[in-house]
């Protein structure tokens, strides 16, 4: 055999060496199992691959819960005392440290209220309907508003597990 | 002869091609009835029998070359030059039909690679792919009932004669949410009281609820509609936040049943939200003050107080560790009896039913 072929099946060899060590790199780049964060996103675990926003702890309606640490009031905050109000639709805590959302709807039709956090959710997090499925979430009304309604998780309503509201 | 050669292994080909693309079944069967639906997955696998069939047409065409080139050799008699002609494409052609096969190879572990097998880049017999449905969207798993929630106060609250059963007088085991109302009392004979329900059966069913009759026929007690396998308690999430969630609460001290029941209780009663303020700030005019994650009311607090920093109702009911503090000493102590009195919320009792073992 003249040396061109030795050249030929030398090309050969290198590209399966190739192929075979980006086949192994990408199934070793393995999804994060615990939420990450970094000063310009947030990565959540999924089982479906990691959820990336922006780091929306940094927005101006975001504010720390001052007398739990690592929990998030985003966007509505309950009425205090001092500032007494009507409840708001719903709110949104967020965990830190679990990465999990946990929306109260606290105003009927829960149905409107639901719909309201999930707009301004999708706005914060600037993600789509479908990595918002993936995320940590949970979807109540507390007792103290709806004893009926309470003691269910209704999901976001464009996920596949929602609950009529 | 070279024309010759040429004009031999076209009309092979004509003849072969129909043949091998129907037996080999070039286009993947997709989209058709009872068929799978068409997939990108199915453009590789028509890519790949492409390949295969053209591998296995140029093993054809080189097992003639290979033949021609052997009758070449063989009728050279002794022509030197003619010998080694034959010699050379012999060589060149087994060389040329080695690089189609490792291009091959080379072509369909680059195509197998691009393709998720189980849910993974696996390898297997090297010349095939089967494409499996794929995920039509992402989806989650959540283990839950099928629910869906019917409030009857939208039809029945305000309406004249129904009233929320739980303001009843002496108490009420309906289910929450129920509504009762009296009966038209129609004319009878005297000492003989007769009741006609049908109308507060329409309205009970219109809301829409389940009515039933007391023991006396006088009135009707409208309960919520239970739907499709919403069972007795719907979902009963449990918390999963760094304050309420079962492993948060056995840290604080519960026993692994207390921690799935109390867990529960947490979300029913407050969402899981620590920051919930008393009820009676959110409801000016209510003498309840509920509050955060146990909604555990002053006077409950008081007895139950683990004094310190969260000593105080009003400043530390909010505070998430005070709050678990609070409710640790009340289950130990009293059980789930302030979570389960009457006029509490109901779900704790299901709560209890679901996680107490």
């Amino acid at each position: 055999m003249n040396k061109n072929v030795y050249i030929i099946l030398a090309v050969i060899i290198v590209l399966v060496i190739v192929i075979g060590g980006i086949i192994y790199t990408k199934n070793n780049s393995t999804p994060v199992t615990t939420v990450e964060y970094t000063d310009s996103q947030v990565t959540f675990p999924s089982t479906e691959g990691n959820v990336v926003t922006n780091n929306f702890l940094k927005d101006e309606s975001v504010a720390p819960d001052v007398q739990n640490p690592g929990l998030y009031s985003l966007g509505n905050t309950f009425p205090s005392a001092e500032t007494p109000s009507k409840l708001p639709n719903y709110v949104v805590m967020f965990d830190k440290n679990t990465g999990t959302f946990n929306i109260a709807l606290l105003q009927k039709p829960f149905a409107q209220s639901r719909l309201a956090a999930e707009v301004y959710l999708k706005d914060l997090l600037k993600i789509d309907e479908e990595e918002m499925c993936q995320l940590s979430y949970v979807v109540t009304v507390p007792g103290y508003v709806d004893e009926v309604a309470s003691g269910f998780d209704y999901r976001f309503s464009f996920c596949p597990d929602t609950a009529k509201l | 002869m070279q024309k010759l050669l040429v004009a031999l292994v076209v009309m092979v080909c004509i003849f072969i091609v129909p043949v091998s693309v129907g037996a080999a079944g070039l286009v993947p069967a997709c989209g058709g009835a009872g068929e799978p639906p068409c997939q990108a997955c199915h453009v590789v696998v028509l890519v790949n029998n492409v390949v295969g069939w053209l591998v296995m047409i140029l093993g054809v065409i080189a097992a003639i070359l290979i033949v021609v080139a052997g009758a070449r050799l063989v009728t050279s008699a002794g022509n030197s030059s003619a010998k080694e002609e034959a010699k050379s494409s012999m060589t060149n052609l087994l060389i040329g039909y080695l690089i189609v096969l490792a291009a091959w190879l080379v072509l369909d572990y680059g195509l197998r690679a691009l393709l998720l097998q189980d849910g993974t880049y696996s390898f297997g017999v090297w010349n095939q792919i089967s494409c499996v449905d794929q995920p039509l969207a992402r989806s989650i798993t959540v283990t839950q009932d099928a629910i869906e929630y019917l409030s009857l106060e939208e039809g029945l609250g305000g309406v004249q004669g129904w009233v929320p059963a739980g303001s009843t007088a002496g108490g009420s085991s309906a289910p929450a949410g129920s509504y009762n109302a009296a009966c038209r009392l129609l004319p009878g004979p005297p000492g003989v009281n007769e009741y006609d329900c049908s109308a507060q059966e329409a309205q009970c069913r219109a809301a829409p609820g389940t009515p039933t009759l007391n023991a006396a026929g006088s009135a009707v007690l409208c309960a919520p509609r239970q739907v499709s396998g919403g069972g007795t308690g719907g979902s009963l999430p449990q918390c999963t936040n760094t304050y309420c969630s079962v492993p948060a609460l056995r840290a604080a001290g519960m026993t692994i049943t207390q921690a799935n029941v109390m867990s529960c209780i947490a979300m029913t009663e407050s969402s899981g939200n620590p920051a919930t303020p008393p009820y009676n700030v959110t409801h000016p005019g209510s003498n309840s003050s509920a509050c955060g994650l146990f909604q555990i009311v002053r006077t409950t607090w008081n007895l139950y107080n683990v004094g310190g920093s969260c000593s105080d109702h009003a400043t530390s009911c909010q505070n998430a560790s005070c709050n678990t503090r609070v409710a640790v000493n009340i289950v130990r102590r009293n059980g789930y009896n302030d979570w389960t009195c009457a006029n509490c919320n109901s779900r704790a009792m299901q709560c209890i039913t679901r996680y107490g073992g």
